[in-house]
């Protein structure tokens, strides 16, 4: 039996990538007769996958990651020691820096987790990638940090419209005029803070990679997606597996430049008129479609479970091209007491 | 016409590019004649196996194998 504690199961309208992780690690359970028990992690009583009991067996709500952390470590501690947690896939972006400094106290804790050097998430974040994407050989729009409107007024003057508004960390906007980017400005800078960035647009299709390493630069799989269909929030709802040489070429390109530790995801835009690739963003994390990578034959998060508890496993990018993945809603009907408990004991 | 040996054309006339995750449809002459590509087969070779197919005129099937031809640079196909 192998614990694996995972957050991000808030599988709601922009989900975190955490129930796709859980269902890729009991598919992998399934497939090859092993036992795999999921503890979801979640920030909130509302986070949808506590209830999934089909998939995560247990779940506990820690402390925002934003706060104390010596609350944050010893939650951790408690969860570790009541569950008997081997691995700890932490699945969201604002997890990291914390997980990257308290590095030394989990493994003390006697729990295994994969993470990406300070320096190296430093230089994937959105004002440094640039960078990265110029040694990998591959283009990127032109863009500003902006921390002011006249920063803005000068960014649309540059770039013209359409044109893209981010935060720092997640969220971006299409803008179409001044009135929009004001709002979309001030809107990102209220919810994430500055910088925000402004961004040249790419008219084209969106592509996505999925992949995994170890830190040693060694690509342990990959697989490629186009993006058919997209919510407000520029989520995945519909995807394509796909088999693109040049865009599998940014792997090697991407782990020589930085020796990623753990689960990563390339995001680029395919310029409608010249082809050519466009880096978006590199996401330091497995996407939320990661069970579609699993289903196609590339099972990530076992990968990365087997790779932590030295057991053996496949390093191939062997996957069925053509097969689609579709989102949709659905629901679960709950007592109020379950609710009650995840409230009272911050736990179910 | 290189690319397109590589797309999946089914009898229906859907069209899928597995480098680009793009999909088309063509009616069952334009499927006809994309095969006929991928096969290697050149301007003539391929206006003969239509009107062979199709019984249709030559003056015609040359029009249309051009504009045909013109849509699938158009869509980066070829």
């Amino acid at each position: 039996m192998i614990t694996v504690a995972i957050s991000g199961i808030n599988a709601i309208d922009n989900p975190g990538p955490g129930t796709g992780i859980a269902r890729s690690l009991k598919l992998w359970a399934e497939q090859n007769n092993e036992s795999v028990r999921i503890i979801g992690i979640a920030y909130d009583a509302m986070e949808p996958g506590i209830y999934m009991d089909w998939m995560i067996d247990q779940s506990y709500v820690m402390p925002y990651p934003s706060g104390h952390i010596e609350n944050y470590k010893d939650r951790m501690a408690y969860i570790i020691h009541r569950e008997n947690v081997d691995v700890w896939i932490p699945s969201l972006d604002v997890e990291l820096p914390l997980f990257i400094g308290m590095k030394e106290d989990i493994k003390n804790m006697g729990v295994q987790v994969l993470l990406p050097s300070r320096s190296d998430f430093q230089a994937i974040q959105k004002n440094k990638l640039h960078l990265v994407a110029e040694k990998m050989g591959v283009k990127m729009p032109r863009g500003m940090e902006m921390t002011s409107e006249a920063d803005l007024q000068s960014a649309s003057e540059k770039y013209g419209f359409p044109m893209m508004v981010k935060g720092p960390f997640y969220e971006a906007q299409k803008v179409f005029n001044m009135d929009q980017a004001y709002k979309a400005f001030q809107e990102l800078a209220f919810k994430w803070g500055y910088p925000i960035l402004a961004q040249e647009y790419v008219s084209g299709d969106e592509y996505n990679l999925i992949g995994l390493s170890d830190g040693s630069g060694e690509d342990l799989g990959h697989l490629s997606v186009k993006k058919m269909m997209v919510t407000k929030q520029g989520k995945v709802w519909t995807n394509v597996s796909i088999r693109n040489e040049a865009l599998e070429s940014y792997v090697s390109a991407f782990l020589n430049e930085i020796p990623w530790a753990g689960g990563y995801e390339l995001e680029l835009i395919m310029d409608a008129q010249t082809q050519e690739f466009y880096m978006i963003e590199i996401n330091p994390r497995f996407p939320a479609w990661v069970y579609m990578a699993s289903y196609c034959g590339v099972n990530l998060p076992s990968r990365l479970v087997s790779k932590l508890m030295e057991l053996p496993f496949e390093k191939n990018s062997e996957y069925d091209v053509g097969k689609m993945l579709i989102r949709y809603t659905g629901e679960m009907i709950k007592s109020i007491s379950e609710f009650e408990k995840v409230t009272t004991l911050a736990e179910s | 016409m290189n690319k397109i040996k590589q797309l999946a054309i089914s009898e229906s006339g859907f069209i899928f590019d597995p480098s680009t995750g793009h999909s088309y449809t063509a009616n069952t002459t334009g499927a006809f004649i994309l095969k006929q590509f991928a096969l290697d087969k050149n301007e003539s070779e391929i206006i003969e196996a239509v009107i062979n197919e199709y019984e249709v005129d030559e003056v015609q099937v040359r029009q249309d194998l051009k504009s045909f031809e013109q849509e699938i640079q158009r869509q980066h196909l070829s």
